[in-house]
């Protein structure tokens, strides 16, 4: 679904380096967690691949085919990716309902296509009786709930979520990460999760580190397992 | 959600000053609906008595400012009738008298008064009949007392018999007093001048080579096509000017209002635009978006504007401001409206266009980290 071949992305005249020459390959349908210290390059991977930034050099392919191919960014997140940040990034002054249709707008859909699509999801992450709420009435957990049924209403086939729970206590995170894992796996997209949280990154699939702009080794000398976790 | 709803939440972030603009924005367009209802009132005015004549040529003095200060000698008169293609010159004079219920009385001197009876409804009694010291009223002026054979005194040694009141559609003409050339002499002081020479050509005659004719032949007069008599004379050319000076400047600060408003608006919004296109928004569907607010707010303003005019012209009617009430009445013309709104939609286009190209240009991961 998703190869990486030798991605670079510099910063301040090169002298950040986030990614340096990444390798990576994931699955369709697959959850994949990234880990890793701060700075090393995992929400850059994100951006990349939700086309919010462009690569110095390498490229992403996505079902073989370069991402460039898939048109400008605003259509392939429009289309084919959804996105869910650490903080839920909802508009303040539309409420859930509302917020949820915001990715529907600029589409050429029927009214009523938009609001059974947005109803479905919202429905589907158990978020009916809040429908009215503004984001300042929500909890933290319905706010991220949000942020992640906006990523999804318009059935993307990747979902990239940048510490969807780093916000949130850990009891309502793991729930938020159940959620996404549920939703994902039922309806087969490809899930890239950023996070620092270790039993959260142990829902998904497959756990990746990320040192210094690249995928770590599967295994160090000193004993230190930092690659492929589990498959 | 639509576009609307997003537009509306976030005028709703700025309340105050989308707020101000609006009604900035409606006192510009009120000025301008006032400005150009009295142009119109007044030029559709003066072209009605042309029209209510049937007459093809307007002729003034060359140096008249209004039909009021136009002198032209007698003679002309019968020069110009003996031109070929002349069916009909009518002589006539227009003065201004004050009376006690009415500043702006219109004093109306004809020189076949019977050329009134196609057009003027007449209510009550007859025309006043040629070298008669006879005079017929609008209903206006017979409001104030005054009927059919009652004598009316209009200087001090000038007084009239009513031989009858009419009504008219243009308003001010329903306060004006129409007597025979030689009556309105009397009161006016024209030392035998007239005002005007409305010309009605005979069938097939070209209009504008007479006009240029009579232009070539008579230094002293300026001949103009009747239906342009309203908006030829030198204070109408003038007063125009100057209302389209005041109404420029008027929606040149509306766009300066509309894009202040946006600019503060979009600045302080980054993250917002951020998350949009994060969502999928194109830069296209963020102008638009902006481009919405912008129609938004000047609709708003357009609305309000209009209530505004509205109010204005109907105060000025109902307290008679200067003795308006005798010549405007508070209808603002579709005309007006809709050049005004075509207008209005121009300029937010235009006020939304350096606005809309700020929030495209926003990078959207710095965006989206904006405090």
């Amino acid at each position: 679904m998703i190869t990486i071949h030798d991605l670079h992305k510099h910063y301040d005249g090169g002298r950040i380096k986030a990614l340096n020459g990444l390798d990576l390959q994931v699955d369709a349908g697959a959850i994949v967690s990234l880990m890793g210290p701060s700075g090393s390059g995992k929400s850059t991977l994100l951006n990349l691949i939700g086309m919010l930034d462009v690569p110095d050099r390498g490229e992403i392919l996505i079902e073989d085919r370069p991402l460039a191919s898939y048109g400008p960014g605003w259509l392939w997140r429009r289309r084919q990716v959804g996105i869910v940040f650490q903080f839920h990034h909802l508009l303040p002054r539309l409420d859930l309902h509302d917020n949820i249709m915001v990715p529907l707008a600029p589409e050429r859909l029927q009214r009523r296509e938009k609001r059974r699509r947005a109803l479905a999801i919202i429905e589907r992450l158990g978020l009916t009786p809040r429908l009215h709420a503004r984001p300042a009435e929500l909890s933290g957990g319905e706010r991220q709930r949000a942020a992640l049924a906006r990523a999804l209403v318009n059935h993307p086939r990747i979902l990239l979520a940048d510490e969807p729970t780093g916000s949130l206590d850990r009891e309502t995170g793991e729930r938020v990460i159940d959620l996404l894992c549920e939703v994902t796996r039922d309806q087969g997209i490809t899930t890239l999760v950023v996070t620092h949280d270790r039993p959260i990154a142990e829902r998904s699939d497959r756990i990746l580190e990320l040192i210094d702009g690249r995928i770590a080794a599967p295994a160090q000398a000193s004993g230190e397992p930092k690659a492929v976790i589990r498959e | 959600m639509s576009a609307i709803k997003t537009v509306v939440a976030s005028l709703q972030q700025q309340p105050l000053q989308a707020l101000l603009t609006v009604l900035g924005m409606a006192f510009c367009i009120a000025l301008f609906l006032c400005l150009s209802t009295l142009s119109l009132l007044f030029s559709s005015q003066i072209e009605s008595i042309a029209d209510t004549y049937r007459i093809d040529i307007a002729v003034q003095s060359r140096d008249a400012v209004t039909p009021m200060t136009s002198r032209i000698e007698p003679h002309l008169a019968d020069e110009i009738e003996r031109l070929e293609s002349i069916d009909r010159v009518i002589q006539l004079s227009m003065d201004r008298l004050r009376l006690p219920w009415n500043p702006y009385s219109i004093v109306l001197g004809i020189s076949e008064p019977e050329a009134f009876s196609e057009h003027l409804r007449l209510l009550d009694g007859a025309l006043p009949a040629s070298d008669s010291d006879e005079v017929l009223i609008g209903h206006q002026t017979a409001a104030q007392g005054y009927g059919v054979g009652q004598f009316i005194q209009l200087r001090d040694n000038a007084r009239f018999r009513i031989s009858g009141t009419f009504s008219s559609d243009i308003p001010f003409l329903n306060g004006a007093l129409v007597l025979p050339l030689e009556g309105s002499r009397r009161i006016s002081g024209r030392d035998g001048m007239i005002s005007m020479l409305m010309i009605r050509v005979q069938p097939g005659t070209d209009v504008n080579e007479l006009i240029d004719r009579i232009n070539r032949q008579f230094d002293e007069l300026r001949a103009t096509p009747a239906g342009g008599l309203g908006r030829e004379g030198l204070i109408v050319e003038s007063a125009n000017h100057l209302m389209w000076l005041i109404s420029a400047l008027a929606f040149c600060i509306s766009v300066l209002l509309m894009s202040n408003m946006l600019v503060v608006s979009i600045i302080g919004r980054t993250r917002e635009f951020g998350i949009l296109a994060a969502v999928g928004w194109s830069r296209m569907d963020v102008a638009r978006l902006v481009l919405l607010e912008s129609l938004l707010v000047a609709g708003l303003g357009y609305a309000c504007g209009l209530a505004l005019a509205f109010l204005i012209l109907a105060g000025l009617w109902w307290f008679d401001f200067a003795g308006a009430s005798w010549w405007i009445s508070a209808r603002i013309p579709l005309q007006s409206m809709l050049l005004c709104a075509v207008v209005v939609l121009a300029l937010s286009v235009l006020g939304a266009i350096y606005p809309a190209a700020l929030a495209t240009r926003k990078q959207t991961i710095s965006a989206l980290h904006h405090a």
